[in-house]
Parts: structure tokens; C-alpha cells; sequence
């Protein structure tokens, strides 16, 4: 890959719990381009979150390296690590929690403004508040607002606004669109590939709405239970599924169309715990093809050219 | 033949006339649902769509005359359930009519299930409330129910946190049908749900529906699920309908320019590149919506017609939309009949 802003090698977390070690993320590895998506997705708990969050350093990793425009970030001080955040931003799943509801809509978005020392007098940062208040969409006379009294919309809204302010070279989007209407998603969809244009920026995208991560990302990398199990582009990805829970999860996606033909995979069950999960496939227990080889952990390989599967029975299915 | 006569050829589960909810809150009225007409058939399957705010829970709290007071202010012509008006129904006869006649699966599932009572004993007591069987029996009924959703019998003894969130759903499912109700109200069922377990809960209902010839309203905002379960759409903005009709007039014929600004705000998952094209703006305050049209601030094809009050205009006999742009000669939105 020529330019290269991020590089996750071995990425692992895991949590100490009461039952024993939850592996949220266990040993994941891929590089982002500069300028580009990579779409992370999989069910609820499958350590999408958790990934985004150990990339800008918010939880301490386990094991593993990221490598962020050529830098190990797990190696830097305090001083150099406040400094590349600035580079490094995230736009939250949950709109609601995420926002001090003590402070206005200009406090809040003007906040990282005033704690980095961008701007310093109060004209140049209202100046600022506004005009990136305006680049997503929210109306002038919210300026004084309080969090509670907008609603899901325009406090994602707020959140974007706020990761904007720093003039980032990364984004994590973190479920960005999820509690938001189609026709607002739809804006704001434009609105974040707009800037990517405009500044080159990188986005890690995770969701759990294919159709939109289709849309939105370059790449997609499918997690189960930890692992990536499939990573391809997201056109190879959605053509030509490879790995069995892909193929399910894919079929899974109900299409705004009508006669929209429909061979749905039904999968049993649901995702397993991910605490003290044993060296078999993640997917053996939901899998409709398990046998006797994925009792040993598959590794992920590359397949074809950029697409990536960790299934023993790739090719055979 | 005169409207009136067609209307009586319909086996109606549900006809509402007329239904205004507002709210009075300290911030001013807020006006959630504005002279709405509802008719649903007996078996079929209606897909209640719209975003954030449009209306669509506090129309069937309405439905069940559960709109809470204060701070909610209901007015209505005509509610009528199978034919029985609820209107003038007492508490009692209200509380017999919930969960037998209409259940409700609510839009939060996960705190619909009580913490300290067993999952059987919750289906049980729904059965037990509103059938004349004893509680042995209906905790045998319980078991049945739960096996139906696909959860085995013996787990009846568990309580939700031993479950997961599908599984809590399935049995919000169950309770909900445990009296085979006629009309069932599912307020974005699987919103919560990861989509291998959406289609697992949908299928279920797509079943369990067949089976005891349920009429359904599904409330979403999904029209992709809109297009798996129901016959029919009822487009919401601001408080009213303004598009209804049968699945291929709405997804293939459409007729208002805010179902058509949905359409297009959607990801094609054919075509990737295909860029969105959002419908500007915002949805409008509802303590103070726009004179006539509440879509005109956003609407493309506003013009000087839309300030006076909206009224539906019929297509066909299945297909209604409210929009007066219709009676402007040769009218026709951009998107294109399939
Ligand atoms: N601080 C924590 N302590 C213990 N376990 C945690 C913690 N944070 C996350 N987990 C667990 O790690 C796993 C991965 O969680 P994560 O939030 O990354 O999932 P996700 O893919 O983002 O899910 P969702 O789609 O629901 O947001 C889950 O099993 C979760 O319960
Ligand atoms: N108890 C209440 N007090 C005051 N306003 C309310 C109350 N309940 C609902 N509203 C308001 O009524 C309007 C309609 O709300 P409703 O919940 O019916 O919308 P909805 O279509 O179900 O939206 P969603 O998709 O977010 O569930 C909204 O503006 C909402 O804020
Ligand atoms: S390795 Fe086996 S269990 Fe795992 S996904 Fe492939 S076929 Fe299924
Ligand atoms: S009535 Fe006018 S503003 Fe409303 S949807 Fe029709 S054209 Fe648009
Ligand atoms: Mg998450
Ligand atoms: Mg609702």
C-alpha cells in the first residue's frame, strides 16, 4: 500500500472479568491508506468498539503494535501522545451519553478548541463554533442550547462537529449514523465523505448497517467474536462473500425493494461468549458447515488478491 | 358505487377517524399526531414508516388508549376495534381488550420483561389475566408459547438477565401473542437486534402470523423490513399520513416527494457509487409546524398551493397521498414508476 496512515499488528484486549479473560479483541492486524474507509462490522460485542478505542489509545492494549503515520503510539510519552491525538479523532456510537449535559452546544464543541490552544480570543472561537456548527448542520439559534434539548440527531450532530474542530487526519466513526434518521444519515454521509475529500482523511467507519458500510468504505474487515474473519474491498466483499458467516450476515441485509431476491442463510443461535473462548473456530457453534478441522483456530489468509478469509473450508463451500 | 358502499364491503380490524394527540409541555404544544385517518383489513400487515419524532409510538399508545395525561391531550372521531368502539370503553373493559384483542410489542424491548419474575411465569401471567384458565394451565400454555418461538420449554424457569437480547425479544413476542391476539402493534421490533437475529425474530413473526392470521401494524423506519412483512405502507410525517398503499403502489409507484426523499436517502446495496441524495433540512418542530404542507420547508416541489391545509387525494382505490401538487396539470415526481 503506497501511503500507509495506520498500521494494527497483533492488536489484542482483553478484560479481566469474575468468569475469567474476555477476548475482545484478539490479534487483529490490517492498514488503512491515507484518504481512505476502512468498514469495520459484526454483531454487537463482537469488539468493533473496543477496536477504535485501543487505536487512539483510550484503552491500553494487551499485545500489539499501531503504527500511526510510521510511529508505534504504544511507545510514545504523554507529551507526544497528547500531540498526535490531535491527528486522531472519534465520533461516538452514543450521542446521548457522550455529551456533558452541563454544558451548551458551544461549550461542547468548543471545548478540545480551547484545551489545545487553537484559538484564543472568545470572537475567533465563537467564529469557529459557528461556522463548524453550520458545516453539519446545526441551526444558529442552537448555539446556547442544552444537550437535552435536542434530539438524537443534532447531538450526533454535535459529536461530529466537536471531532471536526481539530482539524483530524484520522477519524474513528464509531456507529456515526446509527441513531439517526435516513434522510439526516444521508446527509451526514455526505457530509463526512466531503471531508474526506477536502482533507484527505482516513476513517476507520464501524456499523452494524451493511448497506451503509457498503456505501461508505473502500475496505470492510467482518469481525467475529475478536478475530477478523473476511477483509476484502468492499465490491469484492459484497460480490463474492467467502467466509460462512459473511455469507450469512450478508444475506441477512432486508432490501427496500420489492421481488428483491432473497436466499436468506439462517444462521441458529447467537454469538457466543467471548470469555475464555476455546482454540476452535469463533463461528464453529453457529456454523453450518463445522467439521472436524475447525476445531483448530483458522488463520486469516489471503485468498485472492486484498481479500482476505480465515475459514479451513474457503474454496470448498 | 358510492364511497360509502365500497367502505362497507371492508372487513376492517382497525378504523380510526380523525386522531389528534398534542402534547402540553412547559416548552410549548407539541402536536404529535394531526387528524389521523387509519383502516386496516382484517389479516393484513401494515408497515407504519417515518423518522424520529413523526408520530408513529404516540399513534398506537393512542390505539390502546395509552397516551399518558398530562401531559398528552387525545381527541378523536371514531376508534373502532373489530368493530367495537374503544372510545367510550371503561377501564375494565379496556384492560380485558389489552393483550387479548390488541397486544403491544413496545419499542424498547429489553425493559419490557420484569427483572424478578421468571420469563414463564410473565408469559403465564399475560394468559392468566385474560383467559378463564387456571394458573397450572396457563403456565403449561406459557411453556408452548415459548417453545413456538424457538426457545426450548425447560428454559420457562430462567429469568431475562439468563438471556440474551433475541431471546428476551422472542419472549416479548410470545407475551404478546400468548392470547392470539386479532391486531398486534410492534413498535421497531428488531431495531435492537444484530441482523442475523433480525431475521431469525422476523421470520418468526412472519410464521407465528400465518398461523393465527394476525393483522399487524409494524411500526420501522426500515423500509427494507417494511418490504419482508407487510401488504401495506403508511408513510408518516409530522403527525399525519402522507402516503398510503399497497407495497408495490408505494415502493414502486411513489407518489409523495417525502417517501421519495426517503427512497433516495437510502444506501443502494447494488450499487455503490450511487451517491445519496439526502432531503435537506430537518424535520419541522412540532410545537410550531409550517402553515398547510408540514413538508413544504424541505419539499422540492413546494409552491405557492402548499400553505393551505393538506387533504388526501386517491390514486387508486389502494393508494392515497396528500400532496396538492397533484392537482397541478401533468404533476409528477422525478422518481420513476418500476
Ligand atoms: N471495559 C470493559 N470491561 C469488560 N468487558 C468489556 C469492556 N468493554 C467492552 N467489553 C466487552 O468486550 C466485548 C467487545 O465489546 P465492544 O464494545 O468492543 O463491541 P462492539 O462490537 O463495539 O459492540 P456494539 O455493536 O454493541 O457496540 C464485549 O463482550 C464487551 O462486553
Ligand atoms: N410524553 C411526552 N411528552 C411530551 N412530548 C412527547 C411525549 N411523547 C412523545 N412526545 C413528542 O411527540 C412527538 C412524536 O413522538 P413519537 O414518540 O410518537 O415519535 P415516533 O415517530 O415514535 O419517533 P421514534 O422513531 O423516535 O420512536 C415527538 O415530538 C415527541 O417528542
Ligand atoms: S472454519 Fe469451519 S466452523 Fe469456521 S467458518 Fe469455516 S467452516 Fe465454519
Ligand atoms: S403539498 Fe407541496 S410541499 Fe407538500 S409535499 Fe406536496 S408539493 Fe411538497
Ligand atoms: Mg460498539
Ligand atoms: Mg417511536
Amino acid at each position: 500500500m503506497a501511503d500507509t496512515i495506520l498500521e494494527v499488528k497483533n492488536l489484542t484486549k482483553y478484560f479481566k472479568t469474575k468468569h475469567g479473560m474476555l477476548h475482545a479483541v484478539d490479534g487483529i492486524n490490517f492498514k488503512l491508506a491515507r484518504g481512505k474507509t476502512l468498514g469495520l462490522v459484526g454483531e454487537s460485542g463482537c469488539g468493533k468498539s473496543t477496536t477504535g478505542r485501543t487505536i487512539l489509545r483510550l484503552i491500553e492494549p494487551t499485545a500489539g503494535e499501531i503504527i500511526f503515520e510510521g510511529k508505534d503510539i504504544n511507545k510514545l510519552s504523554r507529551s507526544e501522545l497528547r500531540h498526535a491525538r490531535k491527528d486522531m479523532q472519534l465520533i461516538f456510537q452514543d450521542p446521548y451519553s457522550s455529551l456533558d449535559p452541563r454544558k451548551t452546544v458551544s461549550q461542547i464543541i468548543s471545548e478540545p478548541i480551547i484545551a489545545n490552544k487553537i484559538l484564543k480570543t472568545s470572537a475567533d472561537i465563537d467564529a469557529r463554533v459557528a461556522e463548524l456548527m453550520s458545516t453539519v448542520g446545526l441551526a444558529a439559534r442552537l448555539f446556547n442550547a442544552y444537550p437535552h434539548e435536542l434530539d438524537g440527531g443534532r447531538r450526533q450532530r454535535i459529536g461530529i462537529a466537536r471531532a471536526l474542530a481539530m482539524e483530524p487526519k484520522f477519524i474513528v466513526c464509531d456507529e456515526p449514523v446509527s441513531a439517526l434518521d435516513v434522510s439526516i444519515q444521508a446527509q451526514i454521509l455526505n457530509l463526512l465523505k466531503e471531508l474526506q475529500a477536502e482533507f484527505n482523511l482516513s476513517y476507520i467507519f464501524i456499523t452494524h448497517d451493511l448497506s451503509v458500510v457498503n456505501h461508505f468504505s473502500d475496505e470492510i474487515a467482518v469481525m467475529y467474536l475478536g478475530k477478523i474473519v473476511e477483509k476484502a474491498p468492499a465490491e469484492q466483499l459484497f460480490d463474492n462473500p467467502l467466509h460462512p458467516y459473511t455469507k450469512a450476515l450478508l444475506s441477512a441485509i432486508p432490501i427496500p425493494e420489492l421481488g428483491a431476491k432473497k436466499e436468506r442463510i439462517l444462521i441458529q443461535g447467537e454469538i457466543t461468549s467471548p470469555i475464555n473462548p476455546p482454540d476452535e473456530c469463533r463461528f464453529y457453534k453457529r456454523c453450518n458447515y463445522a467439521c472436524d478441522r475447525c476445531k483448530a483456530l483458522p488463520e486469516l489468509k489471503e485468498i485472492a488478491p486484498d481479500h482476505f478469509v480465515a475459514c479451513h473450508l474457503v474454496g470448498e463451500i | 358505487m358510492s364511497e360509502k358502499a365500497i367502505e362497507k364491503q371492508k372487513d376492517l380490524i382497525l378504523d380510526v377517524k380523525n386522531l389528534n394527540v398534542r402534547f402540553e409541555t412547559d416548552d410549548g404544544i407539541v402536536r404529535a399526531v394531526n387528524g389521523l385517518d387509519l383502516e386496516i383489513e382484517r389479516g393484513h400487515a401494515i408497515g407504519l414508516v417515518g423518522e424520529t419524532g413523526a408520530g408513529k409510538t404516540t399513534t398506537a399508545l393512542a390505539l390502546l388508549r395509552l397516551v399518558p395525561d398530562p401531559p398528552g391531550v387525545v381527541e378523536c372521531e371514531k376508534l373502532e376495534l373489530d368493530g367495537r368502539d374503544v372510545l367510550g370503553m371503561g377501564i375494565k373493559e379496556l384492560e380485558k381488550v389489552r393483550g387479548k384483542d390488541i397486544s403491544m410489542i413496545f419499542q424498547d424491548p429489553m425493559t419490557a420483561l420484569n427483572p424478578v419474575f421468571t420469563v414463564g411465569d410473565q408469559i403465564a401471567e399475560s394468559i392468566f389475566l385474560h383467559e378463564d384458565v387456571s394458573y397450572v394451565e396457563a403456565q403449561k400454555r406459557a411453556v408452548a408459547m415459548l417453545e413456538l418461538v424457538g426457545i426450548p420449554g425447560e428454559r420457562a424457569g430462567e429469568y431475562p438477565h439468563q438471556f440474551s437480547g433475541g431471546m428476551k425479544q422472542r419472549v416479548v413476542i410470545a407475551i404478546a401473542l400468548a392470547c392470539h391476539p386479532q391486531l398486534l402493534i410492534a413498535d421497531e421490533p428488531t431495531t435492537a437486534l444484530d441482523v442475523t437475529i433480525q431475521a431469525q425474530v422476523l421470520d418468526l413473526m412472519k410464521n407465528l402470523r400465518q398461523q393465527y392470521q394476525t393483522s399487524l401494524i409494524m411500526i420501522t423506519h426500515d423500509l427494507g423490513i417494511v418490504a419482508e412483512i407487510c401488504d401495506e405502507v403508511a408513510v408518516m410525517y409530522a403527525g399525519n399520513i402522507v402516503e398510503k398503499g399497497t407495497l408495490e403502489d408505494v415502493f414502486n409507484r411513489t407518489k409523495h416527494p417525502y417517501t421519495e426523499g426517503l427512497f433516495n436517502s437510502l444506501p443502494n446495496i447494488r450499487d455503490r457509487k450511487a451517491m445519496l441524495t439526502p432531503i435537506k433540512g430537518l424535520m419541522p418542530d412540532p410545537t410550531s409546524l409550517p402553515e398547510g404542507c408540514p413538508f413544504s420547508p424541505r419539499c422540492p416541489y413546494a409552491g405557492e398551493d402548499c400553505t393551505a391545509p393538506q387533504v388526501v387525494r386517491n390514486i387508486s382505490a389502494t393508494h392515497f397521498v396528500r400532496c396538492c401538487a397533484y392537482d397541478r396539470p401533468g404533476f409528477h415526481i422525478e422518481r420513476k414508476e418500476r
